[in-house]
């Protein structure tokens, strides 16, 4: 037992060290990086902070039924925060637990399973549940001040906090363990994204659908006591999340109840969750990892390998791909190619035609709204650069970073860095303008806009989503992740912060810039006797909003180039 | 066909290469011999300008490398020791790729293709994801990219890593027609002296970042005073410092 318990702790100092020794020549970048994501990190966790607090004191002035719902609220908050982290435990146990690269090395040796599956469980927990953390606590932190909770709400909160992180990460383990015995890691966790995507985007649009705005319209339910008794109906009695919201907001509120029950069963359960571990994890995890070691080429012996005909657009793009001998349209068939045989890429696009869906359905709301039609043309414009600017930082940032290692191959050959950069620039510039155009076409329709309107909205669309490209893919070369294996990290570095900041003020700075020409057409259109046009106030606008254009294409453009041009393979 | 002068490249404040010259004719196969740490991949990727040198210059074919890349590129082909590829082509759409890459013309692309997969031995292989492929047979497929667009130099690191006995046997003959049926120019660095003393015409030996020795295994073994029939190796650990493996061994037998 002791011996197991040396084993544990030295299978975890490696990863303990790597943690607080960061490479001696990136050290001075490391730290800027700390401290930024640090910064950003406390900035979104107090600004979580302020805005729960506002609105548990707004609930909480709504007289009769305000006070029921923070407790309602807290229950959901943890469902909500517990599924995340069950999802992510799942996901993230796949590649801790069997497909890490280090794992050939310790698997090998003489190690013990039960030590290396409980060391890999501490990393997962850790990997999993930070963000869950550094996110959820400020929403009980919040509750506390809002109720000027006591030290045993606190104490109430470190005894809870850390078991409901361990069950749904203990669950998350478990499962993966019996998956990958029956399938491979790898095509698990794929078959798991795809699914979590699909529910993801199925949840989400019934609570669209459901219109969840009408809750603060007390006129949407039938009488008040319907509307009561949604709020107090019990989120289920035998659940983990049921003590826990139960026993927190009584002591939140100064009540005389009893903690020791609750905390015990919790902390039994998860003891009971771990023994399972122990008992089933470890004996089926030899198995698995060997499993996961022929998932990892695919069932490569001749005839059993995985044929890259009939797939998905395979015969079209075999066609153009007959056509090469022309740089970009060799690029574009191959980047069509992996991005469509790569479910971690494709997926994604579920996702964003949930986000179109909804976007105009929300839109379908508004136009009943007693809003000014200019108002929602004016907003729909600012509303659609954000879409694409956000739709760029999963698609189009990520460009470059996923040549991968393969990277070298576009080096060494006879091709400019900046050449590189059009191509991709090019290649992606079509989809989002599509996207964008798509979007603002459908909501001047909803809208019944007048035609001139839409030929502005049109060109406004394009020049955005040129310049959302051109800053994605020359930022995303300028912070280059060539090692990263999952593409859904790349967004998640400085560069994709970067991005998205100078993506949302480009978006911003551009409608500003061109806002008199549609506001001067709106009113002349209206026939205003009291607005002139000023041929100066438009050539500004117009200039300036070219000058940002222009700006946006080519300087991230160029520092991509530049940086690529340095870099050292 | 290659030209190096003066070249230097400094990390921090370790040199991997110190003023180097070198000079190797069209149509020679020539090796590049070091231990580990030489600073030969470092030279290799300078030549192919995905590295900059502190200081010196680089020629392929009388096009300065740092000046005008991509026309040094167009008449290379380079053949590094890991064979990172894309794992989401299959074999027949990655060397489609590589001719876009390289402009050669849809005709010659398929002709190629097919002559090459053939080659290297991977017809069967065609059409399935690069993912599937072993080692050996993605280091001959990115062989087979590299020979796609008829490169009149072929940069080589490491080409025996990974490749079974039929596979180095194939790559050797195939270099060898390179040289002498296309006139072509092979610069490979290997640490499988036997394949130095085989194939190449002239070989260099590297050293801490520095040449300590080049021309002939004829000539190199006249250079270090060896007058009989030693074998390479002896030469390679005369000129790189071998006599510490005695040390070495004594101490793992301690």
């Amino acid at each position: 037992m002791m011996a197991d318990l040396m084993t544990f702790g030295r299978l975890l100092v490696p990863k303990l060290r790597i943690f607080l020794r960061p490479g001696r020549s990136r050290e001075a970048r490391s730290l800027i990086r700390f401290a930024f994501f640090t910064g950003l990190g406390l900035l979104f966790a107090l600004s979580m902070y302020f805005a729960i607090v506002w609105f548990l004191r707004q609930c909480l002035s709504v007289e009769l039924v305000g006070a029921l719902i923070p407790k309602k609220l807290m229950a959901w908050v943890l469902l909500v925060l517990l599924s995340v982290l069950l999802l992510s435990a799942t996901i993230g146990s796949f590649s801790t637990f069997f497909l890490s690269r280090d794992l050939t090395l310790l698997v090998s040796s003489p190690v013990a399973v039960g030590p290396l599956y409980f060391a890999r469980f501490v990393e997962m927990v850790l990997h999993s549940s930070w963000m869950v953390v550094c996110f959820g606590l400020p929403v009980f932190f919040a509750y506390g001040k809002v109720y000027q909770a006591q030290a045993s709400y606190y104490a109430g909160l470190a005894g809870f906090f850390p078991a409901l992180i361990l069950l749904p990460t203990g669950v998350g383990a478990l499962v993966a363990s019996v998956l990958t015995r029956i399938f491979s890691a790898r095509r698990s966790r794929d078959l798991l994204i795809l699914l979590s995507m699909l529910g993801f985007v199925v949840v989400y649009l019934m609570v669209r659908a459901s219109r969840p705005e009408r809750l603060l319209d007390e006129d949407s339910f039938g009488s008040m006591v319907e509307f009561i008794n949604m709020f107090q109906a019990p989120a289920g009695g035998i659940l983990p999340v049921s003590w826990a919201t139960e026993t927190l907001f009584g002591l939140l509120q100064g009540k005389q109840i009893s903690v020791g029950g609750p905390l015990i069963s919790i902390w039994l359960t998860v003891g009971m969750l771990m023994s399972l571990n122990g008992w089933v994890g470890c004996a089926l995890y030899r198995t698995g990892f060997a499993r996961a070691q022929e998932g990892r080429v695919g069932k490569s012996a001749g005839r059993f390998g995985r044929k890259s005909r009939g797939r998905v657009l395979g015969s079209w793009l075999d066609h153009i791909g007959r056509r090469t001998g022309n740089v970009h349209m060799a690029m574009l068939v191959k980047d069509l190619r992996v991005f469509f045989r790569d479910p971690n890429q494709w997926l994604q696009l579920l996702l964003l035609g949930a986000l179109a869906g909804v976007y105009l359905l929300n839109f379908g709301y508004l136009k009943h709204a007693d809003f000014n039609w200019f108002t929602l043309y004016t907003v729909n414009h600012v509303l659609v650069g954000l879409v694409l600017a956000g739709v760029a930082v999963r698609f189009v940032f990520p460009a470059v970073s996923l040549e991968g290692k393969a990277y070298w191959i576009v080096r060494s050959a006879p091709l400019r860095s900046k050449a590189f950069l059009h191509n991709k620039l090019l290649v992606h510039f079509v989809p989002v303008a599509v996207l964008g155009l798509g979007l603002t076409l459908m909501t001047c329709t909803i809208l019944e806009i007048h035609k001139a309107f839409v030929i502005l909205s049109v060109g406004f669309v394009l020049a955005m989503s040129l310049g959302i490209c051109a800053l994605a893919v020359g930022i995303g070369a300028v912070y280059p992740r060539f090692d990263t294996e999952n593409p859904a990290k790349i967004p998640t570095g400085v560069g994709g912060v970067l991005y998205m900041i100078c993506g949302c003020l480009f978006v911003l700075g551009l409608l500003l810039a061109g806002f008199y020409p549609t506001w001067i057409l709106y009113h002349l259109a209206g026939q205003d006797p009291r607005v002139h046009m000023q041929p100066g106030w438009l050539g500004l606008s117009l200039i300036s909003a070219a000058i940002l254009v222009v700006g946006a294409a080519w300087i991230p453009m160029a520092l991509g180039a530049g940086n690529l041009e340095k870099r050292e393979e | 066909m290659i030209k190096i002068q003066g070249l230097s490249k400094r990390f921090g404040d370790f040199y991997a290469l110190r003023n180097i010259d070198l000079h190797v004719k069209p149509g020679e196969l020539f090796g590049f011999l070091g231990p580990n740490g030489a600073g030969k991949t470092t030279t290799m990727k300078i030549m192919m300008g995905l590295m900059k040198p502190t200081e010196g210059r680089v020629w392929l074919g009388g096009v300065d490398v740092m000046k005008n890349p991509v026309q040094a590129r167009r008449m290379a082909g380079y053949i590094p020791d890991r064979p990172y590829l894309y794992e989401k082509l299959s074999g027949k759409e990655f060397l489609s790729f590589i001719g876009g890459l390289w402009g050669v013309d849809s005709h010659t692309i398929r002709k190629q293709t097919s002559n090459l997969m053939e080659v290297f031995d991977l017809t069967a292989w065609a059409d399935e994801l690069i993912e599937s492929y072993s080692h050996g047979m993605k280091q001959r497929l990115t062989m087979a990219a590299a020979f796609l667009h008829k490169p009149r130099l072929l940069v080589v690191d490491e080409p025996m890593v990974g490749l079974d006995p039929r596979g180095a046997k194939l790559v050797k003959s195939v270099f060898r027609s390179l040289v002498e049926k296309e006139a072509g120019t092979v610069f490979l660095s290997t640490h499988t002296l036997e394949v130095a003393e085989q194939l190449c015409d002239r070989v260099a030996v590297l050293h801490r970042g520095k040449i300590v020795a080049v021309g002939s295994v004829e000539e190199l073994r006249r250079q270090v005073g060896d007058q009989g029939t030693g074998r390479l190796e002896e030469l390679f650990l005369e000129l790189t410092g071998g006599a510490d493996i005695q040390d070495a061994l004594r101490m793992f037998a301690a």
